[in-house]
């Protein structure tokens, strides 16, 4: 591959990569699962070479294959799930605030499809256009997961404050 | 519910937090990347030759 590809995808990796491992946080519901997706992301855009140097934004380019990368996994390992949920209370993450923490653990148990649409959109700020670019989805379809995806939340986030008051509720 | 009450900078203390790997990190993963799809291709070219071979073997028996 041609030598100036390496170096653009040097230049995004110094400027995007942690603004991609946020992103994807929402998306996988855990840091050190999104480090590896976003990691994977750039291995993958140094082998794509020319592919890569044609593309319009780049850090965009980024996002959907660690989007990619996320869904296949989210569907074909349960054990990487398990490992990783394991891993988030690690450094350097582990003194996140605790209505972060406990978004994180809200967004884990929201349907993938509904997860992706919320964390993109609502969390890395991205336009519904460019949620279903990088989901490979309608606009209809990520508008209806969106609702679909809130009140999910909603619900999640209030049971999760209900546990989370009863522990702390002296008996 | 309302997105605004979602903690919306979580990417950024997320990023913040995040510790960035040398691009040497990067360019081994591809380098194995590469060699991981070599040895798929190499090995489904393998099996396609084997099973070519037992079907052709079965063929020239049954006729």
């Amino acid at each position: 591959m041609p030598r100036s590809a390496v170096d653009r995808v040097h230049e995004v990796y110094a400027t995007s990569y942690r603004r991609l491992v946020g992103q994807l946080t929402g998306v996988t519901g855990d840091p050190v699962e999104a480090e590896d997706a976003v990691m994977e992301a750039f291995a993958r855009a140094v082998n794509s070479g020319r592919t890569f140097l044609a593309a319009d934004n780049p850090e965009a380019w980024l996002r959907t294959v660690a989007v990619n990368v996320t869904r296949t996994r989210w569907r074909r390992n349960r054990f990487f799930r398990d490992v990783s949920h394991r891993l988030v209370a690690e450094e350097p993450y582990a003194d996140l605030p605790d209505d972060r923490v406990a978004l994180l653990a809200a967004l884990r148990l929201l349907p993938a499809p509904q997860r992706e649409a919320i964390a993109l959109h609502h969390l890395a700020d991205l336009p519904v256009h460019e949620v279903a670019e990088a989901g490979g989805a309608p606009v209809g379809t990520v508008k209806a997961r969106l609702a679909r995806g809130r009140a999910a939340l909603a619900e999640l986030l209030s049971e999760l404050d209900t546990d989370e008051s009863t522990e702390r509720s002296p008996r | 519910m309302n997105p605004t009450d979602l903690p919306t900078d979580l990417p950024h203390e997320v990023a913040r937090r995040t510790p960035q790997p040398g691009f040497d990190a990067v360019l081994e993963r591809a380098d194995s990347g590469r060699r991981r799809r070599r040895t798929s291709i190499a090995s489904g070219l393998a099996t396609a030759v084997v099973v070519a071979g037992v079907a052709a073997i079965a063929g020239a028996v049954v006729g």
